[in-house]
């Protein structure tokens, strides 16, 4: 979540690289790192969701008052 | 308003929301994109793959295991329930820790996310004054000429000057951010912040959906053809192998996969302490993680750096990065050229405060408990004297302004380093003390999916020793604690940030020495000498 401030000041690169375009490998990590967080996130909506309801109602003790 | 023992998660997908809204924030969006272009593109998902499952998946779940494990001790604090899975007084004050990284992360991030309210309000009356035709040299400067009004970095108190109008300052955004966190907070685990992430968590999903269709839909200058959404999404994720093959690349993964996920925080261990015996965690910590991951990579790794570059091109290398960079100065440039550039730019900064106020929330929620828990007052004179704590911390942050050395000291030793330390106790507590058998047994305990076998090995060999790494990183790089150090006796600024940070861990010290008074004399199993009751 943090470290925030690297590179805030970070030396400015003196030209600009040329572009490179799409490359096989490139769409292949892109596919790859997009398509498994959607489909991981996706599976563990669908478990939780479709899991059935607690039945334990347990609380904790409660001896500190407060 | 009951107190934080009595106080419950309404629902499993509640509990979730809240973990996972903790762990979104800014640099899901921000600093993500410009440490994987930085740090080998595509190829940084090696490494950052590598640290999610040897750190940020099994911490996570060594971490609800134990804040449930201590929620049935009757605990809620990091220090207690780290006394508990630790057995004894060593592990308890090491435990401040868990209390201290989100107040000092507090004290700072709250500005931050005012900022991002700050830029919504400039949006939503025109935007920030950046002309589209001028040089982009120029059209920089006036993002970071804004951006330092909001941030007072030119000198100390600058963010109380109100000449330049209210919505030039980030007095206004600071108040209405402070009273939605207070209100919030007061309204209880349950009514306030779970019922807030339940809406504020979709609705991000939403905003980002919407923003990614405008993104991946932005038509092509015909002066400039290369630069399309398609190159964009190259300069992001075509890989660049020679990078891996330097340590910082690594650290860097792993680095983003704790700031995070939120793991070493001190905040999932207190969330964790409300669930009851048999709700699970396995299932809900990787739901949790693996929302965190899709709002980083999918959408993170799609919006930022590819809108950037198509209205940019390549001098975007040359543009300020980071997660400030990247998100107050270089993104308004973009929203400068963008087609409804405004009402863009309003949504973004929206979701970038909803993102950061699902975090800051997490952050007080875990002093407030121990409070509560240390001296015995109700609630609400736990969150009258959590609020009045933490305004003294955003107070100082916000007046001593200038370069943001303050802001930049407490985020480095508390934010970073602080951080990799508690995930490493927590790691040795649960793989050593606690036992592994006995932890992933724990963690079993009405779970709906089964850890597997090799994070047994993971959670007591691999962590520790990929965190022990870490640390020795952290001393060795003249970038980290050297320089942090070094500044120490060169800079007043960050050495009186410093001596502020101690003194929150003496006031944190003597509250869970206070608190240990009462625990033993509650005949409370402190030390953990006993099996867990229902």
């Amino acid at each position: 979540m943090h470290m925030l401030l690297v590179a805030l000041q970070a030396p400015a690169a003196p030209q600009p690289a040329p572009i490179v375009p799409m490359t096989p490998i490139g769409w292949l990590f892109l596919i790859a790192s997009v398509g498994s967080v959607v489909f991981l996130v996706l599976w563990c909506f669908y478990r939780v969701l479709t899991a059935p309801p607690d039945d334990h109602v347990v609380k904790p003790p409660d001896a500190l008052g407060g | 308003m009951s107190s934080s023992n009595q106080q419950q998660w309404g629902s499993r997908l509640g509990v979730i929301l809240a973990v996972a809204g903790s762990a979104v924030g800014l640099g899901n969006f921000l600093r993500f994109p410009g440490k994987a272009a930085e740090n080998g593109g595509g190829a940084f998902m090696i490494p950052y793959v590598c640290a999610l499952l040897l750190l940020g998946i099994p911490l996570g779940w060594a971490e609800w295991s134990m804040g449930r494990y201590g929620g049935r001790k009757g605990f809620h604090s990091a220090p207690a329930i780290m006394g508990v899975m630790g057995r004894g007084r060593i592990a308890r004050y090491l435990g401040v820790l868990g209390v201290l990284i989100p107040l000092g992360v507090y004290f700072y991030y709250v500005l931050i996310e005012s900022w991002c309210l700050g830029y919504m309000f400039k949006y939503l009356s025109g935007g920030i004054g950046i002309t589209g035709g001028a040089a982009i040299a120029d059209q920089v400067a006036t993002s970071t000429a804004v951006h330092g009004q909001f941030t007072g970095s030119g000198a100390d108190g600058a963010v109380f000057d109100l000449s330049a109008g209210w919505n030039s300052t980030l007095l206004v955004p600071f108040l209405i951010t402070v009273l939605a966190n207070v209100y919030l907070l007061y309204r209880g685990l349950s009514g306030g912040i779970e019922t807030f992430c339940k809406w504020a968590m979709p609705a991000m999903a939403v905003i980002a959906l919407i923003v990614l269709a405008r993104v991946l839909t932005l038509p092509t200058d015909p002066a400039t053809p290369e630069q399309n959404v398609v190159n964009g999404l190259a300069y992001m994720w075509n890989p660049h192998w020679d990078k891996l093959g330097n340590p910082s690349a690594w650290m860097a993964a792993a680095g983003q996969i704790f700031f995070s996920l939120s793991v070493g925080f001190g905040v999932i261990i207190n969330y964790a302490s409300y669930l009851k015996k048999k709700d699970d965690v396995v299932l809900s910590g990787l739901t949790a993680a693996a929302t965190n991951e899709y709002f980083e990579v999918a959408m993170g790794g799609l919006i930022t750096l590819t809108a950037a570059f198509v209205f940019l091109g390549m001098s975007l290398t040359t543009l300020p990065g980071g997660t400030f960079g990247m998100g107050f100065q270089t993104l308004p440039v973009v929203f400068a050229h963008m087609p409804l550039g405004n009402m863009i730019g309003a949504l973004w900064f929206f979701m970038l405060f909803l993102a950061a106020i699902t975090s800051s929330l997490s952050m007080l929620q875990p002093t407030l408990a121990f409070v509560e828990e240390a001296t015995g007052i109700s609630r609400k004179a736990a969150v009258t004297l959590v609020v009045a704590i933490s305004l003294i911390g955003n107070a100082y942050v916000m007046y001593f302004s200038k370069d943001l050395t303050v802001l930049g000291t407490i985020d480095s030793w508390v934010g970073e380093f602080f951080i990799v330390v508690l995930a490493l106790v927590q790691a040795l507590v649960f793989g050593w003390i606690f036992g592994i058998r006995r932890g992933i047994d724990e963690a079993h305990l009405g779970a709906r999916l089964r850890i597997p076998r090799i994070f047994e090995f993971i959670i007591k060999y691999v962590s520790p020793a990929f965190l022990i790494w870490m640390l020795v990183n952290f001393c060795i790089d003249e970038h980290s604690l050297p320089a942090w150090i070094a500044a120490l006796g060169e800079n007043e600024a960050a050495r009186n940030a410093v001596l502020f940070i101690g003194a929150v861990i003496v006031f944190l010290v003597v509250l869970t020495a206070i608190g240990e008074k009462r625990w033993r004399a509650a005949g409370l199993d402190v030390d953990g000498k006993h099996p867990a009751k229902d």
